[in-house]
Parts: structure tokens; sequence; C-alpha cells
């Protein structure tokens, strides 16, 4: 059985001069949650519509279970759920009538999917709202009941929590963890929020001007950000020439006038507070810590953060 | 391909707009009756000529483009504005199909608006106590119109998918093209009314909309049947077959290029 549901090799959408996506290389494994970290206008957005054939790449291939999608869009396409960008329904249409036309176009034979979908994402069957008049947090809901409403393997979700309020993100959350973990379907999900992705993801990709910079298990890049001793002292100067000169310490950052950070995980924080106590440097803090998602992305990119 | 017909039926729902045509397609009829009967027409020829200015003169050949164009937006338009493409190509539709179904109800709702036409101005002449004859034969004749005039639109919806100007302008642009199609046919009616014979070298008689407006009598009533048939007759004697082939002609240019500009369509 094929270990990646999606593969993408040397994949490159160009608009005019500029590159929307260059070169990505997606690894999405069966069974699990990818989570496509980037920020707005990275170009998560553009390779979700190359996954799904929405606009055709400039170079290089998508493969979905094996098969190219490009020629074999009519067997793969059937086996995805998926939710780009803003919500897409008739406005003049209740949330069950747009559900139901979409039921119909994909010859859902159940005739309680539609009542199923709606009920999973806590929406009303046959109500008599308009599209139109649905909230941001209904509208996003609709979308995610017509992606599981023929019940999919693979779910290909944009920014799944946008427009929701806590409690929304938490149940959306939960959802996915539970269409994957419970059902085992593959979820590749997007987004710029950091915490959402760190929760929720198996495996996870850094993009970045079009560019796909890092991918790797979380498991992987939890080991892989540093840890460091962190030191809140009275004169961080002193300290740091302490440090290099009486305790041979060389692998160490000064974050401002009182914070040290020593790399060095062999240095013991016991001697490191005894030999700061007799030079007569105060100390007020000292604690493992270790990199956020946030400081590696930092990292990865060489940014300031997320746009 | 008919269950897709059937949701872009669907999506229709709730348009107030279509509603309001259908309204007028009722009520406009029943003054044009009663004109027709007390201007010379009378009890006899009311109906006759009623439906000969409904089907062939006014009516359809101004509103049908003009439904065209109003279709063309409500349907084409607004799948991009919704942001229901993406919805509908990853179903798989192919970009092809959707189109082709949305020209089939334009296609189909061309020939409601002109049976809704027809039925109506019955209603009236029935009303009015004029007779009703050749019913069959008008009932034909009034499906048929539609959709010649379905095809005579394709222009206009091309126009509106191409342009891409919102609700408004594009259907501004298809009464423009429903008035211009109209004066083609004005302006044989009034050389004709003159007693001008017509001249069978002027292209302008064999254009589709003036083609359609020369085969409606002639289909409708006997003419062929008189012992003696004048040159304005003859105006008249155009066999359905031509006009089928000019108005599939003008599908079979428009329909490419609609498909040609509907795919470019990026989502």
């Amino acid at each position: 059985m094929e270990p990646f549901v999606i593969q993408t090799h040397r994949l490159t959408k160009q608009y005019g001069g500029q590159a929307g996506v260059f070169d990505l290389d997606l690894h999405v494994r069966r069974g699990t949650i990818y989570g496509l970290l980037g920020r707005n206008g990275a170009g998560k957005s553009t390779t979700m519509k190359l996954l799904l054939g929405l606009t055709p790449p400039t170079a290089g291939e998508v493969l979905l279970w094996g098969t190219p999608l490009r020629g074999h869009e009519g067997e793969l396409l059937p086996r995805i759920g998926s939710m780009i960008e803003a919500p897409g329904f008739y406005p003049n249409l209740t949330g069950t009538e747009n559900l139901q036309l979409f039921a119909a176009l994909r010859g859902i034979p159940r005739r309680s999917a539609v009542q199923d979908a709606l009920e999973l994402v806590g929406l009303p069957y046959r109500d008599r709202k308009r599209f139109s008049q649905y909230s941001m947090g209904m509208k996003q809901r609709l979308a995610i009941a017509l992606a599981v409403l023929h019940d999919p393997e693979l779910l290909i979700l944009d920014e799944p929590v946008n427009g929701l309020d806590p409690i929304g993100i938490a149940e959306m959350r939960d959802f996915i963890r539970r269409l994957c973990k419970e059902q085992g379907k593959t979820v590749l999900l997007s987004s710029h929020i950091l915490s959402e992705v760190a929760l929720l993801a198996d495996d996870v990709g850094i993009i970045d001007h079009g560019r796909l910079l890092e991918e790797e298990s979380m498991a992987v890049l939890e080991k892989k950000n540093r840890q460091y001793i962190r030191l809140d002292v009275s004169d961080a100067a002193q300290a740091a020439h302490l440090l290099e000169n009486t305790l041979g310490i060389r692998d160490f950052t000064a974050e401002d006038d009182h914070t040290l950070c020593v790399y060095d995980l062999r240095s013991d924080p016991a001697r490191l507070a005894q030999a700061l106590q007799e030079q007569g440097i105060a100390l007020t803090e000292l604690h493992r810590c270790q990199d956020t998602l946030e400081d590696y992305f930092k990292r990865v990119t060489g940014g300031a953060g997320l746009g | 391909m008919v269950e897709l017909i059937r949701c872009e039926f669907c999506k229709l729902k709730r348009r107030r707009v279509l509603w309001l045509l259908a309204f007028a397609a009722c009520l406009f009829p029943v003054p044009v009756v009663l004109l027709s009967g007390s201007s010379g027409g009378g009890v006899e020829g009311a109906f006759e000529t009623a439906s000969l200015i409904l089907l062939s003169w006014i009516g359809v050949p101004l509103m049908v483009p003009f439904l065209a164009g109003l279709l063309a937006a409500l349907l084409f338009c607004t799948e991009q504005d919704n942001g229901t493409l993406k919805n509908l190509y990853t179903i798989p539709v192919r970009p092809a199909v959707l189109a082709l179904a949305k020209v089939a109800v334009i296609f189909l709702l061309a020939v409601v608006f002109t049976l809704l036409t027809f039925l109506a101005a019955l209603a009236a002449a029935v009303g009015f106590g004029f007779s009703v004859a050749g019913l069959a034969r008008k009932l034909a004749a009034a499906v048929l119109a539609g959709l010649f005039y379905a095809a005579l639109s394709l222009p206009a919806v091309f126009l509106v998918l191409w342009l891409r100007r919102g609700m408004l302008l594009s259907v501004l642009l298809s009464g423009v093209y429903a008035v211009v199609l109209e004066t083609m046919v004005w302006r044989e009616v009034y050389a004709i009314s003159n007693g001008r014979t017509p001249d069978w070298a002027d292209p302008s008689l064999w254009t589709p909309p003036v083609l359609i407006f020369r085969w409606y009598p002639g289909f409708v009533s006997s003419v062929a049947d008189t012992a003696e048939i004048t040159a304005q007759d003859l105006f008249f004697l155009v066999p359905t077959w031509q006009v089928a082939t000019a108005c599939a002609a003008v599908t079979a240019l428009c329909l490419p290029l609609i498909l040609w500009v509907w795919k470019r369509r990026e989502v």
C-alpha cells in the first residue's frame, strides 16, 4: 500500500513572471494530519488548488495514492473532500438546499447524508435560513459539512478555523482529530496559526515565498527544537564574563541586559547558580526551556513572524 | 447531464426577476390580443395577428435575448462571484459540461417563456371571444420560435461572459443586442407594409432574425395551399429547415466561443 496519500514532484506554479509555488516536494502520509504552515501569501492556497487540479501546474506533478492526478481526476477527486479559501455556496439557497444540490451532483446514494453532515457540524437540517444570512462561523461549518458529505478518504482544508470563535476552534480541532484518529482519514490542513498546527498536526510543512523550506514530523521537530537554560540575572554582561572566563561556557546568548540563554546543556544548573551567587550576581530565575514552533518557524523562514 | 440541468434549475430558486419576467410574459399578450381585435383583425383574425406580433415581431424577439443575457449573468457569472466553481470542479464536473448544461437551461427557459406568451395570448383570445384556429401548428411554431430565438441569443450570452461587467451591465448589453435584432426585423416590416417587392439579392433578407420573421406566418398559415402565390407570399414561404440551419450555424459559431471563455476562468 502506498505510504503517501499525497506526493508532489517539483511542483511549480507561475503567475506571469511571479512564482506562486516553486519546486514543491510534499509528502503526506496515510492516516495522519499534515499541517502546512506559512504566512499570508506564502503559497498555501495555491498549493491546495494544485493538489485538487483547480489550476494547472507550470511544472512538476501531483500524485494521489501513487496515481498522477492529471488524466485521473474522475477516479481520484471523488475520494477527496476539500475546503479552499472562502466557503462557496449559492446565497439564495438554504444550507440544506446547497448540500442537497452538491449531493445530487456527487451521486451520493445515502438519503441521510445531508442530514448527517449537518448534524456533524452542528447546523440545523431543513431550516429556512438562506446561505446569505449565515454568520461567518456557520458558513465555515457548512463548508466542512460539504467536505465530509461523501465520506472521503482525504480531506484538504484551507484555514479550517478561519472565522470561528474560540469554542468553535476547539470543536473544529476535536472534529479534525476524530476524523483522523477514529475514522482513519488523512487530513492536509493549512494555517497561519502556529498554535493550532502544533496542537493538531502529526507532520508539518513550512512554506514561505512559494518554497517548502522544511517538512518534518512533529515528533522530530520537537527534538530538533533547541533546548536551553534561561538565566534572569541582575547584570547579564557580568554573568556572561563569568560564564566564558570562569566556567568555560561559550555556547550562550545574551537576550537583553538581564537575560542569558545557555545552550550548552552539559552545564549543571546548580553549579551555574552557585557561581553567580559567589560573584555577587543576583539570580532571579533559572529554568530549562525549549524553542516553540513559532521560534522554529522564525528561524527557518528568517522572518519576524507571521504576516 | 440531466442531473446537472436539474441542479441548474435549482440554482435559480427564489430569483424574483425570473418570476417577474414570467408575469410579463403572461400579461403583455392581453393588450396585444385586444388591440389586434379592435384594430381591424376582427374576431376571426385577432388571435392570428396577435400571435404573429408576439412571436415574430415584438414580444418574443425582444424578450428572449434579454432573458438569455439575464440568465447568462445569473447562471455563469454568479458561479465565480459565489466561489462555487471550486466545489463543482472538485466533484468533478468538467467545465465544458457545466457550461453546456447552463446553455441547455437558457434554451429550455426560452421555450417556456415563448409558450407562456403563446398560452397567455390564447387565454386572452378565448376570454375576449375571439376565434382560435390551427392551434397545433401555432403551438409547434411557438416551441420552434423559442428555440430559434434562444440560438440567436447566444452571441449576447458570449458577450456577457467575455466582458464580465456585473448583472446590470449584462442586462443592458443583452437589451441593446435585442434592440439590434429587432431593428433588423422592423426594417423588413416597414418595407413589406409599404408594398415593396422583396429584393432577393439583399443579404439582410437572409439574416437569422429576418428569416424567423419571414418563416413564422408561412408556417402557421396555409399560404402554400393557395392557387396564386404573390411575391409577398413568397417572402413568407421560408422552409423550416432553412431557419433551423441558420440558427444552428449561429449556435455552432457561438457555443465554442462560450466554452473557450468559460474554460479560461480561474477558480
